[in-house]
């Protein structure tokens, strides 16, 4: 069954948590275990799925043993460094008095 | 490594002979008075020029810079990459421009420069104290009399731990290995992950030190304040009591009446300031070792377990956090800026001093104390500068602080979800 479309803008924490994960694990993840690192019921998660996946950051991998895994793309692991570097910009930025 | 234990050597010197005069300062009187004898004072005059000695000797300590290597690559990357290196061995490091400042220890930290020459880029390091450092340093100089011999002893072993660091720790991670270029380590996400978490955690850090340093410092007051009303009611009951009060009970009387006020006001207000301070300086305590652990994972590549959050969010959170932790840390004043406050407690000390000095002189030497009351209310006057000078860069920073953070992270934020939602 086709999952809803995210009617909200996302969760930019959600979006960076998904990411951040597959980026740590270095390869495809089991769907379920995903959910798990992503903190959200499996409805959101699969929302937020279809939305990645439509804006090509995840890709779907059907594995041998049938269960389905989670990728990140190129163009994923690229939106997670863009995030990353923002972040690490701002912080260094130094503030008045340091 | 030669120089490091010479050095430390002096130090042990010094601080053997800081407790061979605090000791005859402190317990003399009492051997003579016991022996029948009198007790020879000090010089009227020494009791400036060893603090000022004292100033001499941390200038000579703290001021100068060592040459440390000359490297090929340019300044800024020669230090962005060493800022790296130091972060992944969990060192805390604070980039300024043109240099780098490093904790070592609680007391201890060296300040790390690259400067441009005719031969390539020359490193060079100045030993340096944390605020905590200092502001022992400060109260040893200037607070207690006699014990100057004993911060020049703790300059230096700082200075002796700061030499083995420099050679020890940042000459290895200058030239051990090839320094990879800048740009390609900037676009590393975990080197960035890294760089930003180390910079979060020393925020945090240096903010719960600074609140804990205030409340310390509420503590230190009411201890006083209690024992000044003790011998404030001690005195006054002793006086006011009616006479036909008679020993023992006039004895009683008076201790009930000056130790239970004082020791009431004291437990009142230690409980006030626990409760006042503790929630806070816990919650500091707590982003403190949350950052470092996710630091510690960062650098070991450890992912976080289920339920924790991910190092995006825990940055994106700290960073909401920063303008409170630098107000926090503001609020610790002799913490924060133990420069200024050196000046400003030199001057208000040899001012005073000598104002006193004056009035007492007076009677006796009308134009020597009016000299010394000339130049007594000038180092007071230039004291009270030094601190409006402070008190209003503190000010003008709170404002840019206060009306820019707020309007840049929500900025930020709102590119970061444009640019997701437009990917």
């Amino acid at each position: 069954m086709p999952s809803p479309p995210l009617t909200d803008r996302p969760d930019l924490y959600v979006v960076a948590r998904i990411l951040e994960r597959l980026w740590r694990e270095e390869q495809p993840m089991l769907k379920t275990r995903l959910q798990g690192a992503s903190r959200v019921n499996y409805d959101v998660f699969r929302r937020y799925l279809t939305w990645m996946t439509e804006r090509g950051l995840v890709a779907l991998e059907n594995s041998p043993d049938s269960h389905e895994r989670i990728a990140l793309t190129p163009k994923g692991f690229e939106a997670y460094r863009k995030l990353v570097q923002w972040i690490n910009e701002v912080i260094h930025e130094r503030p008045p008095g340091k | 490594m030669v120089r490091g234990r010479v050095i430390r050597a002096v130090g042990i010197v010094l601080a053997a002979v800081s407790a061979v005069i605090v000791g005859i300062a402190y317990v003399g009187p009492n051997i003579f008075s016991y022996l029948g004898g009198s007790y020879p004072s000090l010089p009227f005059y020494i009791q400036f020029v060893s603090p000022l000695l004292g100033i001499g000797s941390l200038a000579f300590i703290f001021l100068p810079w060592f040459r440390l290597a000359v490297l090929k690559d340019e300044p800024q990357i020669v230090l962005k990459d060493l800022a790296h290196r130091l972060r992944v061995s969990r060192y805390r490091v604070s980039e300024e421009p043109s240099r780098l400042v490093v904790q070592i220890d609680s007391n201890s930290a060296v300040k790390i420069r690259a400067r441009r020459i005719q031969f390539g880029t020359e490193i060079s390091f100045q030993p340096d104290a944390t605020p905590s450092g200092w502001s022992m340093l400060l109260i040893l100089l200037i607070i207690v009399v006699f014990t100057q011999p004993l911060s020049i002893a703790i300059a230096f072993f700082i200075y002796a731990k700061v030499l083995e660091f420099a050679n020890a720790r940042i000459l290895p991670r200058l030239t051990g290995e090839p320094i990879p270029s800048s740009a390609a380590q900037m676009v590393d996400v975990r080197a960035a992950l890294i760089d930003s978490l180390s910079e979060g955690h020393r925020l945090a850090a240096e903010a719960y030190e600074g609140a804990q340093s205030s409340r310390e410092d509420w503590v230190l007051f009411t201890t006083v304040m209690g024992i000044a009303l003790f011998a404030g009611l001690l005195v006054a009951s002793a006086v006011m009591l009616p006479e036909d009060i008679k020993f023992p009970e006039r004895i009683y009387v008076i201790l009930l009446v000056s130790i239970v006020a004082p020791l009431l006001l004291v437990l009142t207000s230690l409980r006030l300031i626990g409760r006042r301070t503790g929630a806070k300086i816990e919650a500091l305590r707590s982003w403190s070792n949350r950052l470092d652990a996710a630091l510690a994972r960062e650098v070991t590549r450890t992912a976080p377990s289920e339920g924790e959050p991910s190092s995006f969010e825990l940055l994106a959170d700290a960073w909401r956090q920063m303008p409170y932790w630098i107000n926090v840390r503001r609020g610790a004043g002799v913490f924060r800026d133990p420069g200024d406050w050196l000046v400003i407690l030199s001057c208000g000390f040899l001012g005073f001093g000598m104002l006193i000095g004056a009035f007492v002189l007076a009677f006796t030497a009308f134009g020597y104390a009016a000299l010394m009351a000339l130049v007594g209310a000038a180092f007071s006057a230039a004291a009270f500068l030094v601190y409006k000078r402070w008190r209003k860069r503190l000010d003008e920073e709170a404002i840019r602080l206060d009306h820019g953070w707020k309007a840049r992270f929500d900025g930020m934020w709102t590119e970061m979800e444009k640019y997701t939602q437009d990917m």
